[in-house]
């Protein structure tokens, strides 16, 4: 009873800013979130699949003092299927990504680049990843400089003894966290041809995986926002 | 109107604005005239002319007027333009004292807001290039706080917009000595976190690439400099933190609660101090207290507490790869003095580091500095493990690695340049482990067992390194109890991608664990309930058997007929284990013998032990299992803060435990968890982040030279309580001539004798133990 009339005396707005105090993103926000974003893009259709993002407001951190997180993880359902991924490869490797049809490069071709910074970034640009065998990723700061350091884009390793198929699967059903210099990023976690409930359950990975990054966990998390590409957000924190 | 009466002036006038209008318009008109006179003089002829009294006149006035001129906006409207354009105009030609007093004002007016920023600033810059050193430190004080003033509370950026513009132009100024100023500037306000942004930082970058070497110096010294005051900061923060909670002390303080997260249990606690042998029971307690500490350090470290983390300057550099390549151009110019060759080194080396550039160049040009006899040579081989970071191809990096190891640890070298190669190279392949090679590890390891204790530390450190990175790379007997030969360095550009939330398996675990004893509690009471009533009456026996079986060490003699049968028992269950030597097994009268008694007792023990292993095992595969068939528990639900709390105590419960294995307590665990908890804390920690610090590099344990002062108080108390005094005292205090010995000193012998005795003192050896020191030491 007591807590109650504490509560009556309290002016509106402090009222509802004490009923608001959370400890964690609620499951059933998120799935009104989730239902209510893929009703919004079926209501008006796009002339492509729309991805879904998690945009991340943080707070009490300071990019300047605390240390910059950065963490890649693997979610259970591939958010982006159309991922550009170019291998960077040997005779074997080429071949093999001729038959999934990924874009291939071999060491040949790196060369012809002659170190030339604007084509290189202009490669650089096209892929949103790439991968390399073993042989050619230990060459690649010769052959290319740091083009694609710069770009944030080193590739990835991938071995003989590992599947290429695999791997680009692998990579596909990635995303990475990384704080930069402001206190906001996003991420995608799925796309409008998902399930909801794998959307729900990629979204929820996710969430899990980028509070575990943080130094405080839940008290560094501002908001959490939650859209389709061309759709209206939807703050599910 | 001398100056106290203007003084007394501008009180007036302060209180009485209305009352002393006509005084305040006799004094502006006195100023026109001055200023008239002046203006004339001084653009004709230049200062010279007038006299030090009219200076002093026209400064009391100016001033005058500046204080009272909020007072009278009206009627002196015009002349803060009027200041400005003086200043302006004759900077360069006013008397210096007349010139103070004028920039005095116009701070003045400036601090009143009278003047605009934009008016003001421009004026201010030039003031820099004037050769008067007293005028430059008021000036820089003044921008530096009317900056502070602007930011107060809320940052002006529209001010800041402005002024850092100035500074931009200024930082450019051919004039050395004025871009100075504007490099000092900027790099106060950023030490005072007026300017902490990225913008101010590459102001800095911008003067390192101004013509002047000094300037270079003053930028690179502020990117050194944010290091070393963010590692004080941190020890400072370290020692408070040790003070706060401390951990090392008693039992109590083992349970204490951190931030909510419990460290060790008390189960922990409890067997380290109340079970085991009693000889090695001190030796567990000491080796738990060392195991807390050195997990809370790690802790500390993945939190980013430790101040390394620190490095806000550098990180903000905007084209970090086209500034190390810059500097580095400079450098391999070298015109510079040796001291600013090291600080671009130092540099350079930090931001290809921090950012994990590449620049290939850089290593093959350190490899020629990379001497024993090189000056500063502990902090050139910092900067070179600085530089090294996991992207750079390991063949960049190796001819370095050769150099260093060909060049310092070889055993003619003295022991200090040996541990600091070392140390050196574990620093390196702590950043690059691939670099290094199964031969040249196992060469550098048995420095382990080298005579001199900094050579055999820093090899034992190198060895530690390894055992965590890849065990298979040490020889046998150095990797370690429990070591994962599987383990070994990731090849070059793997990606660390988690495949779940880090440390979600232990929850997971820990939940499927309260799971199945809750569901055994279940059943074991149901169980009870229905065999309430037969117990009553099979308590006697049940005793009596076990008083049997535990008891068997007392009753060896008494050869009970029952217990030999289940020892027969036992054995028959064992027969492929039956290690143990057979002997006689009876005795003539047809009993067994003692020996075979205690070895069969041993086998019952030892079949005990292996039975509860294997259910212990079978046990942990079933949760295992269990894990596996469950969904991952982070996609089942949002961990909340206390989810959170609850992995982080697991994990250092099981760090703990994993250490507590290896010491010898139990069996050594299969280090699938270990290996986790590790990376986890080796990947919170990127080594690449943080600089080397010369001073770590360098030989630990060499006692240092005393200096004089300390060996002068030695003698000095060694003398206090000798009851005989020194030698010379006692020879001045002495009567009664000399004696033989000072008489055979006084000899005067042949020419020849001494030129003999001269040539032995010169040729004799020189004592042993008197050996160089120098720069490998820490000071």
């Amino acid at each position: 009873m007591e807590a109650q009339t504490f509560f009556r005396i309290l002016p509106l707005r402090k009222r509802v800013a004490f009923a608001l105090v959370r400890t964690k993103l609620n499951s059933d926000t998120l799935k009104e979130g989730v239902t209510f974003m893929l009703e919004k893009s079926k209501a008006k259709p796009r002339k492509f699949v729309e991805t879904v993002e998690l945009q991340i407001g943080l707070k009490n951190y300071d990019p300047q003092k605390d240390k910059r997180f950065n963490g890649t993880v693997v979610l259970p359902a591939m958010p982006r299927p159309k991922l550009k991924i170019c291998m960077l490869g040997d005779a074997k490797h080429c071949e093999e990504a001729a038959g999934i049809g990924i874009d291939k490069m071999d060491v040949e071709a790196l060369k012809k680049f002659n170190k030339n910074k604007k084509l290189i970034k202009k490669m650089a640009k096209k892929y949103a990843v790439f991968v390399a065998s073993e042989s050619v990723i230990k060459q690649i700061p010769r052959l290319l400089g740091p083009g694609l350091n710069k770009a944030g884009k080193f590739p990835t390793l991938c071995t003989h003894s590992e599947s290429l198929e695999a791997k680009v699967t692998d990579i596909k059903s990635q995303v990475k966290f990384q704080l930069k210099k402001v206190l906001c990023l996003a991420v995608a976690v799925g796309n409008v041809e998902m399930t909801e409930k794998e959307l729900f359950i990629n979204t929820q990975m996710a969430v899990n995986f980028l509070v575990s990054l943080l130094k405080k966990n839940w008290q560094n998390v501002k908001s959490l926002y939650i859209k389709t590409t061309m759709g209206p957000p939807f703050r599910i924190f | 109107m001398g100056k106290i009466d203007l003084l007394e002036l501008q009180s007036r006038c302060k209180r009485d604005p209305a009352g002393y209008r006509e005084d305040f318009l006799m004094q502006l008109e006195h100023f026109n005239a001055l200023h008239a006179v002046f203006s004339s003089s001084s653009s004709h002829v230049g200062t010279g002319v007038s006299s030090s009294k009219d200076h002093e006149n026209f400064g009391d006035l100016v001033s005058f007027i500046s204080h009272v001129h909020t007072v009278y906006k009206s009627e002196s409207s015009w002349f803060p333009s009027l200041l400005l354009a003086l200043i302006d105009q004759h900077f360069m030609r006013l008397d210096v004292s007349l010139r103070r007093r004028l920039v005095a004002a116009l701070i003045l007016l400036r601090n009143r807001n009278c003047v605009s920023v934009n008016q003001a600033l421009p004026i201010f810059f030039k003031l820099f290039r004037c050769a008067d050193k007293q005028l430059r430190a008021l000036v820089f004080k003044h921008v530096v706080a009317d900056v502070k003033l602007a930011n107060k509370g809320k940052k002006n950026e529209a001010y800041n917009r402005v002024v850092r513009q100035f500074l931009r132009d200024a930082v450019r100024d051919e004039n050395p000595v004025a871009a100075k100023k504007a490099l000092a500037i900027v790099t106060e306000l950023y030490r005072r976190n007026i300017w902490n942004d990225a913008k101010s930082v590459n102001l800095v970058v911008e003067a390192c690439f101004h013509q002047h070497p000094k300037i270079l110096v003053a930028g690179l010294k502020f990117f050194l400099g944010q290091d070393e005051a963010a590692e004080r900061a941190a020890e400072e923060g370290g020692e408070s933190d040790e003070d706060d909670d401390g951990l090392a002390g008693g039992d109590k303080d083992m349970n204490t609660k951190q931030g909510g997260k419990q460290l060790v249990s008390k189960d922990d606690v409890f067997k380290a101090y109340h079970k085991g042998v009693a000889s090695s029971k001190r030796k567990k307690q000491a080796k738990l207290k060392r195991m807390i500490a050195s997990v809370r350090k790690q802790q500390i470290k993945a939190e980013g507490n430790d101040g390394e983390a620190r490095f806000a300057a550098m990180q903000l550099i905007d084209d970090p790869q086209g500034f190390a390549e810059m500097l580095f151009k400079k450098l391999k110019e070298g015109a510079q003095a040796f001291e600013t060759k090291m600080l671009l080194l130092q540099v350079v080396s930090r931001v290809v580091g921090l950012h994990q550039l590449i620049l290939l160049n850089f290593y093959p040009f350190l490899q020629r500095y990379i001497q024993p006899n090189q000056r500063d040579v502990t902090k050139l081989l910092a900067a070179a493990a600085t530089a090294c970071h996991e992207l750079v191809p390991p063949d960049a990096i190796e001819p370095l690695l050769r150099q260093l190891v060909t060049q310092f640890v070889h055993d003619k070298a003295r022991p200090e340049v040996v541990a600091v190669g070392i140390n050196s190279v574990r620093e390196i392949c702590n950043r690059t482990p691939l670099v290094m090679t199964e031969d040249l590890l196992r060469d550098l390891s048995q420095y382990k067992k080298a005579r001199d204790k900094p050579v055999a530390t820093a090899a034992r450190a190198l060895i530690a390194l390894f055992r965590e990175l890849a065990p298979s790379l040490l020889e046998k007997k150095d990797r370690g109890k429990g070591a994962d030969l599987e383990k070994s360095v990731k090849a070059y550009g793997t990606k660390v991608v988690n495949e779940r939330v880090d440390g979600a398996e232990l929850l997971q675990l820990e939940r499927i664990k309260r799971k199945r004893l809750v569901a055994e509690i279940e059943t074991m009471t149901e169980f009870e309930e229905e065999e309430d009533d037969d117990d009553d009456g099979n308590i006697n026996s049940n005793s009596n058997s076990n008083s049997n079986s535990n008891s068997d060490d007392e009753e060896e003699d008494e050869e009970n007929s029952e217990e030999v049968e289940d020892i027969e028992l036992s054995e028959n269950e064992l027969e492929e284990n039956d290690i143990l030597p057979v002997k006689k097994k009876m005795r003539a009268n047809g009993k067994l013998t003692l020996a075979e008694l205690k070895r069969r007792h041993k086998i019952a023990v030892l079949k005990a032990k292996k039975v509860a292993e294997r259910e212990e095992k079978l046990e942990e595969e079933e949760q295992l299992r269990m894990m596996e068939e469950e969904n991952p528990i982070e996609q089942e639900k949002i961990f909340g803060d206390e989810d959170f709390n609850k992995i982080k105590a697991l994990r250092m419960q099981s760090k703990l435990d994993e250490n507590l294995d290896k010491m010898g307590a139990k069996k050594v665990k299969n280090a699938a968890e270990t290996d986790l908890t590790r990376l986890v804390m080796r990947k919170a920690d990127r080594a690449s982040e943080r600089r080397v610090n010369p001073d770590a590099l360098a030989a630990i344990g060499i006692r240092r030279a005393h200096d004089k002062a300390s060996r002068l108080a030695t003698v000095l108390a060694g003398r206090e309580d000798n009851e005989f005094g020194s030698s010379t005292a006692r020879r001045l205090k002495k009567t009664g001539g000399a004696s033989n010995k000072e008489k055979a000193k006084k000899k005067q012998l042949p020419l020849a004798a001494r030129i003999h005795a001269a040539t032995r003192r010169r040729n004799a050896p020189v004592q042993k133990g008197k050996r160089q020191l120098g720069r490998f030491r820490k000071v």
